[in-house]
């Protein structure tokens, strides 16, 4: 109940909003009215109150000038009537008498004074003139002849006074200044009797002089204007008189007006308050927010009422419509009217029984999905324990069928290596093969080669033989040549005694023997040198033996040597035969190896093959494997989604169970 | 829309041609086009004065193209009305007219409905007057009294008090208000001492003057100078003068007569102000013929400030210049 409240508080009625459009425009236009009437008429007051000023101090002049002007003609028809007349002394008396108390303007009447200071006046006048000559309206008489106002003064009776006067032009050579009186506490009454315009007031001013004349205050006649001690309007009033700016103003809050009297150097200022002009205003204005506020205040209780009249049906449909919205169609409509909020109400009864049996019905389906949202509940639960089973099996295979990948894959790498190592070992024996039938070659060709070295041997020993031979045949003639050269020594040495012989003979013979003398020398000499060649030569025989006999005796050693390498190289080419053999051999073992190896090789690669076909097909298996586990998992998360889901349906179902249930119908 | 925008268009064009065209009046009256403009004249009353100024308006209007009516009221205001309905009634652009009395201005206007009129001589109220529709062409009177004032001052610079005898027109006439107030005006305005020893209206009467002066003689009042709203008073006062012997006092007048004149070139006059009668008629009529086609009097020579008057100047007259106006 209480959040119904708060929903309601946040609504705003259509009423209000209504209210809230127009009342305010309602006072706005009133008020706006209201203004521009204020304005207009305030303006037109103030229009008014000038033009009203300014006409009431015209008309006021006019007064002023015509008052004036009669009684300025009636001392002109008095003046002229003496000057045209020019009476005696007794009819001149009886004629000022005459005029005494004649008019309340100027109850002394008119009087005269001559250049002797000798002065006529009414008998009954009180008026003394010690010194006409000098008097004020003397002197202003005599600079005219037609009489006009001169400036106010105080006279002898001191009274403030104004006198018309002017030079009597009576022919008689002597200068005579006829003047009369005029109060300025008449002209007062007068200037103030003539105010049109209430609460105005207004005072008059020569300007020759700038005394007042006339003024409500009498305290003030006579005194200068804007003098010492005078307010500031007064000041104000005074400036603008001595600019000679006559026109309208409004000045220390007064509205002013000046007009200037003719035929005299008076001018007439009249003013009001601008307050009391605008009091009019403002009793306007209070009249004018009195109205408005009233007529607000009707137009607003007006339109709320017919607002409130107008709104009310909706308001109860507002409730029967909110009762709705919070699941209760048990409510009923009212429905009265012939308008759109019948035709509403009509709509809603309608809506009402439909929304009813669409509930009932609803209710019971909504209680069949929730049976139904169950029991796929259980089902997608099942099937989801199925899948993480079925995936965590798949996970496990997986991982099996990628350790046996990794195995595969090792044995195919190795068979290659195998089949590497296996190629490589049959090309080294079939290099073993070649070069062991190039060491059999070499081998066969050596032995052929130590058989001729023996052969050379036996050479070598049937030479040796034959050297020693020849060495021997050598010593034998060496002998013979020993003997020989032993001949030649012993006739070597028989020359050289022949020669000694010769020599002692040629030396005998003397002259005669010395070219045989020389000769017996030279052939000494021969004989020495035979000697000793032969001596030589028997040396070199000698060595020659001893060489000889080392030959013969190392030419026997060489046999020997011989005999004994011959020995060593058939012991050799025995040797040589026993490898030679042995190589064979090996060679042909090496034959066998080869071809086993060969077909070891065939194998390999077989192997090889075989093994890298396998690791590819378990790779196969392994990617199978991999999607087949994402699928299980896919299925096991699906199933989850598909068991969410339900249980969501389920919780669904409830829910609208439970609103369906909300609804009271 | 369109239509709205090409009505605006027109206006504005329309306008446009009525600016230049008025502008081209305003101008033409100085360059002398007033081509079948026609004005219609009412005389108040013939005198030598407004006779000069009639023919110089005639001569005018003649050079410009415009044609021009005279009519003389005989000083008959009801002659005067009757004028103004005729000119109405045959159609004429302008009216000038010199009013028989200035407090009937009013039934003047009234009379003459649209038609613009052209007042000279004499000075309407201010508040009758309307720039370019309702007019005054003249000389200000206040010049005229104040010119006076200056000779006085220029002649007598070396006094601190000045004694004047001033003999005025009749009490209520516009021209005695204006001569004698700028007189006074301007005479205290200088700071001397300035004694009214005698003041009266003459009411531009010679003889009255004569009479006048002649019983302030008789006063043995001391004066310095004898000033006169015109020259006829002036002439009265010299009459005075002569009658009584009195001598060397300088005699002021206004309006430089032929009498006037005659008295300056004799010496019994001392100045006197030359109010044109020509150009009086001359700016009249150029006024006329601007407002007679419609146009404006802007910036025509001797327009005042709020374009209600055409004034014409004034010139002083003595024994320097005085050949000069016979």
């Amino acid at each position: 109940m209480a959040k119904e409240n708060a929903e309601q508080k946040g609504i705003v009625s259509i009423k209000l909003k209504l209210l809230g459009v127009i009342v305010p425009i309602v006072i706005v236009i009133i008020v706006v009215l209201v203004l521009i009437a204020y304005m207009t008429s305030a303006r037109v007051i103030e229009n008014y109150s000038e033009n009203l000023l300014e006409s009431s101090v015209e008309n006021q002049v006019s007064q002023i000038e015509a008052w004036l002007n009669e009684n300025i003609a009636a001392f002109q028809i008095v003046k002229s009537t003496i000057e045209t007349t020019q009476p005696d002394e007794k009819e001149l008396q009886t004629m000022l008498d005459t005029y005494y108390n004649y008019n309340s303007d100027y109850p002394q009447g008119l009087y005269i004074a001559d250049e002797n200071g000798k002065v006529w006046k009414a008998s009954e006048s009180e008026m003394s003139e010690d010194d006409p000559l000098n008097s004020t309206w003397y002197q202003e008489g005599l600079s005219r002849v037609n009489m006009a106002i001169g400036s106010p003064y105080t006279n002898s009776q001191g009274v403030n006074v104004i006198s018309a006067s002017g030079i009597l032009n009576d022919g008689s050579g002597t200068t005579k200044v006829i003047s009369a009186d005029m109060t300025l506490d008449r002209i007062t009454v007068i200037v103030n009797a003539f105010i049109e315009m209430k609460n105005a007031e207004a005072f008059l001013i020569d300007v020759n002089s700038g005394t007042i004349l006339a003024h409500r205050d009498s305290a003030l006649i006579s005194t200068k204007l804007g003098a010492e001690g005078s307010t500031v309007f007064e000041k104000s009033v005074a400036q603008k008189i001595a600019e000679r700016d006559y026109d309208f103003c409004t000045l220390e809050g007064n509205m002013t007006v000046f007009k200037e009297v003719s035929g005299t150097s008076w001018v007439l200022v009249s003013y009001i308050p601008t307050k009391i002009v605008l009091a009019d205003m403002m009793e306007l204005r209070t009249i004018m927010i009195i109205i408005s506020v009233i007529s607000i205040l009707v137009l607003c209780v007006v339109i709320e009422r017919v607002t409130h009249m107008v709104i009310n049906p909706v308001k109860k449909l507002t409730k029967v419509i909110t009762a709705m919205t919070n699941g209760d169609f048990t409510v009923s409509v009212t429905t009265e009217g012939n308008d759109e909020i019948g035709v509403m109400s009509r709509s809603v009864e309608q809506f009402i029984e439909s929304m009813k049996r669409m509930l009932s019905s609803m209710g019971d389906i909504s209680g069949r999905l929730g049976r139904q949202a169950d029991s796929s509940d259980n089902v997608s639960r099942e099937m989801h324990s199925a899948a993480s089973i079925q995936s965590q099996s798949m996970s496990e295979l997986n991982m099996t069928v990628d350790q046996l990948s990794i195995s595969v894959n090792e044995i195919a790498d190795n068979a290659t290596r195998l089949a590497g190592v296996v190629s490589d070992t049959k090309d080294d024996s079939l290099n073993v093969e070649n070069k062991m039938r190039e060491t059999v070659r070499v081998s066969q060709k050596g032995r052929g080669d130590m058989e001729r070295v023996g052969e050379a041997l036996e050479d070598i020993r049937t030479s040796i033989e034959n050297l020693k031979t020849a060495v021997n045949k050598v010593g034998t003639a060496s002998g013979e040549i020993v003997q020989i050269v032993q001949l030649i020594g012993s006739i070597a040495e028989e020359t050289n005694l022949l020669s000694l012989n010769a020599s002692i003979e040629a030396a005998r013979a003397g002259e005669a023997g010395r070219g045989f003398a020389v000769v017996a020398s030279e052939i000494g000499t021969l004989a020495s040198n035979s000697t000793a060649s032969v001596e030589h030569i028997s040396r070199l025989i000698d060595q020659v033996n001893s060489l000889v006999g080392d030959t013969v005796r190392q030419a026997g050693d060489s046999a020997e040597h011989i005999n004994e390498s011959s020995k060593l190289i058939d012991t050799a080419i025995e040797t040589f035969d026993v490898i030679f053999n042995n190589i064979q051999e090996t060679s042909d073992l090496i034959d066998q190896m080869v071809e086993k190896i060969n077909q070891v090789d065939e194998v390999a690669t077989n192997v090889a093959a075989i093994s890298e076909e396998q690791a590819a097909s378990s790779d196969e298996i392994l990617a199978t494997s991999e999607s087949m586990l994402e699928q299980a998992k896919g299925i096991a998360e699906n199933s989850q989604h598909v068991a969410n889901e339900s249980r969501s349906l389920t919780e669904s179902s409830e829910e609208l169970a439970k609103q369906v249930g909300l609804f009271r119908i | 829309m369109k239509k709205i925008m090409s009505a605006v268009l027109t206006a504005a064009l329309g306008v446009g041609c009525l600016c230049g065209c008025g502008a081209g009046n305003g101008a033409s009256q100085t360059a002398g086009n007033g081509d079948g403009i026609k004005i219609f004249v009412s005389l108040s009353q013939a005198d030598t004065f407004r006779s000069v100024l009639i023919a110089a308006a005639q001569e005018t209007a003649e050079e410009n193209g415009a044609s021009i009516v005279v009519y003389d009221a005989e000083n008959s205001i009801e002659n005067q009305v009757a004028h103004i309905k005729q000119a109405v009634a045959e159609d004429y652009d302008v009216i000038m007219c010199g009013p028989v009395d200035a407090d009937t201005v009013l039934e003047l206007e009234a009379t003459a409905g649209d038609v613009p009129i052209i007042f000279y001589n004499s000075c309407p109220d201010d508040s009758l007057l309307e720039p370019d529709k309702y007019m005054y062409v003249g000389s200000s009177e206040e010049v005229a009294g104040q010119y006076q004032a200056e000779y006085i001052l220029e002649q007598m610079s070396d006094k601190s008090e000045i004694n004047v005898v001033l003999l005025k027109g009749p009490q209520n006439h516009s021209a005695t208000r204006g001569r004698s107030e700028a007189l006074k005006n301007t005479l205290k305005a200088s700071g001397k001492t300035i004694n009214m020893v005698f003041e009266d209206n003459a009411n531009w009467e010679q003889g009255i003057a004569e009479e006048y002066f002649d019983v302030f003689l008789q006063t043995g009042r001391e004066f310095d100078v004898v000033v006169c709203n015109n020259d006829s008073m002036a002439l009265g006062v010299i009459d005075s003068c002569k009658k009584n012997g009195v001598t060397g006092v300088p005699i002021l007048g206004i309006d430089a007569t032929a009498d006037g004149c005659a008295a300056i070139e004799a010496g019994d006059m001392a100045f006197t102000v030359y109010q044109s009668a020509t150009g009086q008629g001359e700016a009249a009529v150029k006024a006329a013929i601007a407002l007679g086609s419609g146009g404006t009097t802007e910036g025509m020579e001797g327009l005042s400030e709020d374009g209600k008057y055409v004034w014409v100047p004034f010139e002083k007259v003595d024994s320097s210049n005085v050949a000069d106006y016979k």
